[in-house]
C-alpha cells in the first residue's frame, strides 16, 4: 500500500475483480441494514400519510405522483446495488421538490396570463366582480336594520325607514322576495327587532351564516333595481348593481351601457371589443407571452447593450473575484507569514454582513458630493461615480468584487490545502520555480476542481438582480434609447422593468416568458463553456 | 489507518447473495412494520386544520401595532375574538398578492391607498361600508379610498408635502422669487430621482401625470406632455442650479440642519430628522405652502393611508366590525395620532390636533393636494420618470426631447 | 508509526523557521518573499473592512445616521445594542436563536445531501451522469424571477397535509433550503472528490469495504477542509437569505436575522440605521465564530496527513 500512497499519480498494479463485485459495494453491515430499513420506514409512514390526506382532499394527480416517488425510493433502497440511485436519491428529491418545481412552474405560467388582474381562479374572480358590483347609491340615507328569519330559517331584512320618526314604516324582504310593508312589527329604541313570522336572528348566528346573509340583495318592489345591503347587520343602505353576473349564461351584463362581457378564453370576462372586466382569472394563453416578447419593439433597442454588458459584469466578476480569493489564498498560505489568523478574518469578514446592506452601504460611499469616497479617500475630488456611464459600471464591478472576493478566498483556501504537498515538493525537488509550480502545477490540480464553481458564480452574476437594483437601480440612464433603460442595467433588471411595470402591475406570465428565453440563452452559453473547458471530464 | 473489515474470501460471495436476498425480503417487511406504526402516530398527531375564525390576522407596521393594540384588547374581551396584529416588513401588499389567493394572508392589511386599484383589479380587497360613520372622515382621504364608485379602505392618516424653512431666514410664505439664493434641499434618492416630491414642481407649470374624466376618475391617459416641455427646460437651466441630483435624505437633512440651505421640501416624516436637530415644533421652524415656480397652481400628491379587508378573510363581518367600530373611532383614531404622528383622517381627531404646529402647518400646505391616482397604470410611471428628471438635471440631453421620449415609453409600459 | 513521528518532525521545524526568518534572511530578503505579502495584505484588508468599519461606527453612533458627515466614530454609546434587545415588538433575541438553527440544520443537511451525489457523481458512471451534472448547474441559472410565487404555494399545499412542515415553520423553510443543496455545493464536491485519487477506492475496494464505508470513512475524511468550507459557505449564505425567509415566515418570535433586522430600515421615512447596524455587528459574529472554529479544519493540512494514511 505504501507505494499508492506517496504517489498517487502512479497506477497501483491492476487487480482482476469481476465487474459485478465492485459494483455492488460489498456486503453491507448488519447495523447499516437496521438504520437503513428504519429511516426508510418513516419516510414510507409519511409517504403514506400525505398520500392518504391528499386522497381525501380530492388531489389524485399529486397523490399518484407521490406513490410513484415513494415506490422507486423503496425501489432503490431495497435493491441491492443501484448504487448512484441510492446516493443521488435524496438530494434529487430535495431538488425535484423545491428547484425542478419552480422552473416547472415559471415553464407553466410562462403560458398564462397570470399577473395584475389575473391572480387567481375564476370562482375567485366572479365572487370579486358581483362583491363590488353593487356601490352606494349616492346621498342614500342609512336606516335600522335587523336581520330576521322566517319559520324555514331563510334569513330576512327587516328595514325600520325612520324618514319620519313619528311614522316609522317598517320593509321586510329577503333573497328574491322584494321588500314590502309589514306591519304590527316590534319597535325597540325606534328600531323593528320583529315582525310577526319573522323572528330576530343572534348575531352569532348571523356571523355563522355571514357567507349567505352578507352577500344578500333585496331588492325595491320598484323594478328600479335599488336593492339594500347591509355591512354589519345593523344598518343598511340602497345600493346599486355597476354589473349582472348570468350564470348560465357564464356572462357579465354592464348596467350602465348594457354591454355584453364573456369568457373569450382570455381569462376574463370581454366585450366583442375586447375590453376586459377585472379582476379576470389566470387562464392559458397558448404563446401570447413569447410572442409579446420576442415582438417588443421597446426592448429591442437596448437588448444587444444589455446582453454585452451582463455577460461583461458577470464574467469580470467571476474572474477578479477568483484571481483575488486566490491569490490572496495562495499569498496567506505560506506558513512565515505572521498574522495569517488576523488576515484570513479580515477577508472574510466582508461575507460575514448581510449582502444588501453592504450593498446599501456602498450605495452611499459613492455619492458624488458627500460620499466617503470622494470626499475622505481621494480627498474631496468631484467623481460622478453613479452617474458617469463606465463610473457606474466600475462602480458596480467594485462592490460586486467586494461582495465576492472572500467566497473565493476561501474555496481557493480549502482548495489549496487539498493539493498533495508532495505534488509541489516533488515540482520543486525538479527544480521548478514558484511561478512553475503554480502554472503547471497547483493551477490545474485547482481548476479541476473549482471551475464548476466558476461557472456557477457567472450564472449567479449573470442573474444578480439584487446588486444592480440596489446599487444604481440600473442607472445612470441611457438617454439615446427610447426606453428607460439604464447602463448598468443587466438582462433580468431590464426584464423586470418591462415585465413588472405594465399598466395593469406585474406580468408574471411575461416575466416567465422573459426568463425562459434568457435561460436558453445563458443555459447554451453555459452548455458550450462547459464542453470547450472540458470540466465535465474525469481527471481520473 | 483506516479499518476495513477485511473478508476477502471468494467463495463466501454467492452464500453471501443468497443471505442478501433474503435479508433484502425482511428489509421490506420491516421496513413496512416501521411504516405502519409510524404512519398512526402522524395521523393521531395532525389534527385536520380548523378554520380559525376565531382569530383575526391584521398586518401592520410597528407604529400601528403600537397604536391598535389596546383596540384589539378591547375587541377581544368584547367578542372573544383575537386581533393578531402582525408587523409586516418589506412590502406587506406585494406579499398579500401572492398570499391572498393562498388562503394565508391577513383578513385586514394596512396600506396606502394608491394601491387600492391594483388591488381591486386582482380581487384582493372588499368594499367596506363605513355606513353614517363615512362622513366622519376627511372627504380627500375617502375619495381616495374610493375606485370605481366603492369606498376600498378605512382612512386613518392623509400625508402631503410642504416647504419646511429655517424661520429665521424665511419668516413668511415665500413666493419662488424670494427663495432664489436662500437655497432649497430636495433628495432625490442618490440618484434615482424622486417623482413624487418633484410633483409640486412639474404641476406648476401645468403638467400633470393622469387625465382625469368628466367625474374627476382618474384615467390611464398620460397628461404629461401639458406644459412638460417647459419644465424639462427649467429642470435643465433654473433646476439643475438649485437641485443636486445626488441629494439624499441624510444631505438634505444636514444642509437644513447647518444652514448651508434655508428650506427643504418635504413632509411630516421630517420631524426629528437628524437625530432630533429638524425640530418642526420647536419655531425654529416654519411649514409653507410649496410656491408655484412655473406660474401655475402648485398641485402635490395627498397620501392617505388605511384599513382594507381582504376578500380572502375568513370573517368579513368581524373584520368590519373591529375596523369600523373598534378603529373608526375618535378616541382610537386620536390615539393612533398620538402614537404616531400621522396626521388623522378622521374629521374630530384631525380638529383636536388642529394645534399641533405639523398637523396644522402640514394641513394647510395640502390644500390644494389631490389623491395620487391609484389607478394600476400607475405603478408603470415612476422608475422612467424619476430616472428622466435625473438625466435632465444631469443636462444629459436635450430636455424637451427627453421628456417626450419618456411619455412615449411610459405609455408603451402601460399598453403592456 | 511514520506518521506521528513526520508531523512531530514538521511542526518543529515550521516552529524554528518562523522564529528565524527575520534574522536568518536579513530585511532586504525578507521584504522580498514576507514582506511583501504583509503590504498587499494590509491593502486588501483596508478594502476589506473600511465598509465594516462604517457599519459598526454607525452601531455605536448615538445618532440615527450611518453615514453623517463622513467621521467615523462621531460618538460612542451601546444603546442601539440595548435597544435589540429591549424592543417586545422586535425578539431578537429569538431572532437569533432562529437563524442559528435554521442555518445551522438546513448547512448541515445540505453538506450531507450534496455530499451524497458528489460521491455518486465523481466515483460512480452511470446512464444520465452527465446530463445529471449539467442539468444540476444548469438549473442554477434559471433566473427565478417566479420562485417566490412558487415556494410560497407549494408550501402552503404541503401544510394542507403535513401543518408541522408547511408555510410559516422552521422546518418548512430548512425544507425548502435543501432543495437548494444539489446545486454550486454538489459541484464544489464533486470538484473536490475527484482530485482523491481513485486508487484509493479501489484499494479499499480489494480490502472488503463497502461503498458506505468508504464514503463515510475515507472520502469525507479526505475531504473534511472542503466540507468544513462547504458548510460555512452555506451558512452564511443561507443566514442572509432574506427574499425566501421573508415570506415563508409571519410571527415576529419565528422570524430570522435577517428578516427582522430589515424591519429597521424598512419604513423609508423612519429609517433605524444605527440600530440595524448593531444588529447586523451581533449577526456577523456567529458567522466569525464559526469561521474561527473551522479554520483549523479549513486550513489544517488534514488532508495531506490523512492521504499519508
Amino acid at each position: 500500500m505504501a507505494k499508492t500512497e506517496l504517489e498517487p499519480t502512479t497506477k497501483p498494479a491492476k487487480v482482476k475483480i469481476r465487474r459485478g463485485q465492485l459494483d455492488d459495494g460489498g456486503t453491507p453491515s448488519l447495523h447499516g441494514t437496521i438504520i437503513k430499513i428504519i429511516l426508510l420506514g418513516l419516510v414510507d409512514a409519511a409517504a403514506l400519510f400525505a398520500f392518504m390526506s391528499l386522497i381525501s382532499q380530492s388531489n389524485f394527480g399529486i397523490a399518484a405522483l407521490l406513490a410513484g416517488v415513494t415506490l422507486l425510493m423503496n425501489f432503490v433502497y431495497l435493491k441491492r446495488g443501484l448504487l448512484p440511485g441510492k446516493y443521488l436519491m435524496p438530494g434529487l428529491i430535495f431538488m425535484a421538490i423545491f428547484q425542478v418545481y419552480v422552473v416547472g412552474f415559471s415553464g407553466y405560467i410562462a403560458f398564462t396570463n397570470f399577473g395584475g388582474g389575473h391572480m387567481s381562479s375564476k370562482e375567485d374572480s366572479i365572487t370579486a366582480i358581483q362583491q363590488s358590483s353593487a356601490f352606494p347609491v349616492e346621498g342614500a340615507t342609512v336606516y335600522p336594520l335587523t336581520v330576521v328569519e322566517n319559520a324555514e330559517n331563510k334569513p330576512f331584512y327587516l328595514i325600520t325607514i325612520n324618514d319620519d320618526p313619528e311614522h316609522l314604516k317598517v320593509l321586510v324582504g329577503g333573497k328574491d322576495v322584494p321588500l314590502a310593508e309589514v306591519t304590527g312589527a316590534t319597535i325597540e329604541e325606534g328600531k323593528a327587532v320583529e315582525a310577526p313570522g319573522y323572528t330576530e336572528m343572534k348575531f352569532k348566528e348571523f356571523a355563522d351564516r355571514q357567507d349567505e346573509i352578507l352577500p344578500m340583495r333585496v331588492f325595491l318592489n320598484d323594478g328600479s333595481g335599488l336593492f339594500y345591503k347591509t355591512p354589519n347587520g345593523e344598518d343598511a343602505t340602497q345600493y346599486q348593481d355597476k354589473v349582472i353576473f348570468n350564470a348560465t349564461e357564464d356572462s357579465v351584463l354592464r348596467v350602465e351601457d348594457q354591454v355584453l362581457f364573456t369568457d373569450r378564453g382570455h381569462g376574463a370576462y370581454e366585450s366583442a371589443d375586447g375590453e376586459m372586466i377585472l379582476p379576470g382569472w389566470r387562464a392559458e394563453v397558448g404563446f401570447d407571452n413569447f410572442v409579446k416578447a420576442v415582438t417588443n419593439e421597446r426592448i429591442r433597442e437596448p437588448l444587444l447593450m444589455v446582453t454585452l454588458w451582463t455577460f461583461a459584469f458577470a464574467l469580470l466578476t467571476v474572474f477578479f473575484t477568483f484571481a483575488m480569493g486566490l491569490g490572496l489564498a495562495m499569498l496567506f498560505n505560506d506558513e512565515r507569514i505572521r498574522g495569517r489568523k488576523i488576515y484570513r478574518i479580515a477577508m472574510v469578514l466582508p461575507y460575514a454582513f448581510p449582502a444588501f446592506l453592504s450593498a446599501l452601504i456602498w450605495q452611499s460611499m459613492f455619492n458624488r458630493k458627500e460620499g466617503f469616497i470622494n470626499q475622505v479617500i481621494l480627498g474631496g475630488m468631484d467623481i460622478s461615480w453613479l452617474s458617469d456611464p463606465t463610473l457606474a459600471k466600475v462602480a458596480v464591478l467594485l462592490v460586486n468584487f467586494w461582495l465576492g472576493f472572500p467566497y473565493m478566498f476561501l474555496i481557493a483556501t480549502g482548495a489549496l490545502q487539498s493539493i498533495p504537498a508532495e505534488l509541489t515538493e516533488s515540482a520543486k525537488i525538479d527544480g521548478a520555480s514558484a511561478w512553475q509550480q503554480f502554472r503547471y502545477v497547483k493551477l490545474p490540480l485547482l481548476l479541476v476542481s473549482v471551475s464548476p464553481l466558476l461557472i456557477g458564480s457567472f450564472a449567479f452574476n449573470f442573474n444578480n438582480f439584487t446588486l444592480i437594483y440596489l446599487v444604481t437601480g440600473g442607472g445612470p440612464k441611457v438617454v439615446e434609447a427610447d426606453m428607460n433603460v439604464g447602463h448598468t442595467d443587466i438582462l433580468i433588471t431590464l426584464v423586470y422593468k418591462i415585465a413588472f411595470n405594465t399598466g395593469s402591475g406585474a406580468n408574471y406570465g411575461l416575466a416567465s416568458a422573459f426568463s425562459i428565453l434568457i435561460f436558453l440563452v445563458v443555459g447554451t452559453i453555459s452548455y458550450i463553456g462547459f464542453r470547450r473547458t472540458r470540466t465535465l471530464e474525469d481527471v481520473n | 489507518m483506516l479499518a476495513y473489515p477485511g473478508n476477502k474470501q471468494k467463495n463466501e460471495i454467492s452464500q453471501r447473495k443468497v443471505k442478501l436476498v433474503k435479508k433484502n425480503m425482511r428489509g421490506a417487511f420491516a421496513a413496512g412494520a416501521i411504516a405502519l406504526t409510524a404512519m398512526l402516530t402522524f395521523s393521531g398527531c395532525a389534527s385536520d386544520p380548523k378554520p380559525t375564525t376565531d382569530v383575526l390576522d391584521i398586518w401592520v407596521d410597528k407604529l400601528e401595532a403600537v397604536a391598535l393594540e389596546g383596540s384589539a384588547a378591547k375587541f377581544e374581551e368584547e367578542t372573544g375574538i383575537k386581533i393578531n396584529l402582525v408587523i409586516k416588513e418589506g412590502d406587506p401588499i406585494e406579499d398579500f398578492k401572492v398570499a391572498g389567493p393562498a388562503g394565508e394572508g391577513p383578513d385586514v392589511i394596512l396600506g396606502a391607498h394608491d394601491k387600492v386599484g391594483a388591488l381591486v383589479a386582482d380581487g384582493l380587497v372588499a368594499p367596506i361600508d363605513l355606513g353614517s360613520k363615512k362622513g366622519d372622515f376627511r372627504e380627500n382621504a375617502i375619495a381616495a379610498f374610493t375606485y370605481d364608485s366603492n369606498l376600498y379602505g378605512m382612512p386613518y392618516t392623509i400625508e402631503n408635502i410642504a416647504l419646511v424653512c429655517n424661520t429665521e431666514k424665511v419668516p413668511s410664505q415665500p413666493t419662488w422669487e424670494d427663495l432664489k439664493g436662500v437655497g432649497v434641499a430636495l433628495s432625490l434618492n442618490g440618484g434615482t430621482g424622486d417623482p413624487y416630491h418633484m410633483y409640486s414642481i412639474q404641476t406648476s407649470f401645468g403638467s400633470k401625470v393622469f387625465k382625469r374624466d368628466a367625474d374627476g376618475n382618474y384615467t390611464s391617459e398620460l397628461d404629461m406632455a401639458n406644459g412638460g416641455a417647459e419644465f424639462a427646460n427649467w429642470l435643465a437651466t433654473e433646476g439643475a442650479e438649485v437641485l443636486d441630483p445626488e441629494s439624499t435624505w441624510d444631505s438634505s437633512v444636514a444642509a437644513l440642519a447647518d444652514g448651508t440651505k434655508a428650506c427643504w421640501i418635504t413632509g411630516p416624516w421630517a420631524q426629528g430628522a437628524g437625530d432630533g436637530a429638524i425640530d418642526l415644533k420647536s419655531g425654529a421652524y416654519s411649514i409653507y405652502s410649496i410656491p408655484s415656480v412655473g406660474g401655475q397652481d402648485s398641485v402635490q400628491f395627498m397620501g392617505s393611508r388605511g384599513f382594507y379587508i381582504s376578500s380572502y378573510a375568513t370573517d368579513k363581518l368581524y373584520a368590519q366590525k373591529f375596523v369600523v367600530d373598534y378603529v373608526g373611532t375618535e378616541e382610537v383614531q386620536t390615539a393612533m395620532f398620538e402614537a404616531g404622528g400621522r396626521i388623522p383622517a378622521h374629521k374630530a381627531a384631525f380638529e383636536a390636533a388642529s394645534e399641533d404646529p405639523i398637523v396644522k402647518g402640514f394641513g394647510a400646505a395640502g390644500v390644494k393636494a389631490e389623491p395620487m391616482p391609484a389607478i394600476p397604470a400607475m405603478a408603470a410611471v415612476w422608475s422612467a420618470w424619476g430616472a428622466t428628471e435625473i438625466a435632465i438635471l444631469q443636462k444629459k440631453g436635450d430636455p424637451a426631447e427627453l421628456w417626450t421620449k419618456m411619455i412615449a415609453d411610459i405609455e408603451a409600459a402601460i399598453a403592456g | 508509526m511514520e506518521l506521528s513521528t513526520k508531523q512531530q518532525e514538521k511542526q518543529a521545524a515550521k516552529a524554528v523557521r518562523q522564529l528565524s526568518t527575520i534574522k536568518h534572511m536579513g530585511l532586504g530578503k525578507w521584504m522580498s518573499q514576507i514582506g511583501w505579502r504583509h503590504v498587499v495584505g494590509i491593502v486588501v484588508v483596508i478594502y476589506a473592512l473600511f465598509p465594516i468599519v462604517y457599519i459598526i461606527s454607525g452601531s455605536v453612533n448615538p445618532g440615527g445616521t450611518l453615514t453623517s458627515g463622513n467621521r467615523l466614530f462621531p460618538g460612542f454609546t451601546f444603546d442601539n445594542y440595548i435597544a435589540l434587545f429591549t424592543d417586545p415588538y422586535r425578539p431578537f433575541a429569538d431572532w437569533f436563536k432562529n437563524t442559528l438553527y435554521v442555518s445551522t440544520v438546513a448547512s448541515l443537511g445540505s453538506v450531507f445531501l450534496s455530499s451524497l451525489a458528489a460521491y455518486a457523481f465523481s466515483r460512480m458512471r452511470f446512464i444520465g451522469r452527465r446530463v445529471g451534472l449539467l442539468s444540476l448547474i444548469l438549473f442554477q441559472m434559471f433566473p427565478q424571477i417566479l420562485a417566490l410565487v412558487a415556494i410560497f404555494g407549494l408550501l402552503v399545499e404541503i401544510g394542507k397535509v403535513f401543518p408541522a412542515i408547511g408555510n410559516g415553520t422552521h422546518i418548512g423553510l430548512i425544507l425548502v433550503y435543501l432543495g437548494g443543496a444539489l446545486g454550486g455545493n454538489t459541484y464544489l464536491m464533486y470538484g473536490f472528490f475527484n482530485t482523491i485519487p481513485k486508487e484509493l477506492d479501489e484499494a479499499a475496494k480489494i480490502d472488503g469495504a463497502t461503498h458506505t464505508q468508504i464514503f463515510f470513512g475515507m472520502i469525507l475524511r479526505l475531504t473534511a477542509p472542503i466540507l468544513a468550507v462547504i458548510f460555512l459557505l452555506s451558512f452564511i449564505g443561507l443566514s442572509s437569505d432574506f427574499i425566501l425567509a421573508s415570506i415563508l415566515l409571519e410571527k415576529p418570535e419565528d422570524k430570522t436575522l435577517a428578516v427582522g433586522l430589515y424591519g429597521y430600515i424598512a419604513d423609508k421615512m423612519n429609517q433605524e440605521w444605527t440600530i440595524f447596524a448593531a444588529g447586523a455587528v451581533l449577526a456577523s459574529l456567529p458567522i466569525v465564530g464559526l469561521f474561527l472554529y473551522l479554520q483549523k479544519y479549513i486550513v489544517s493540512g488534514l488532508t495531506g496527513g490523512a492521504v499519508k494514511g
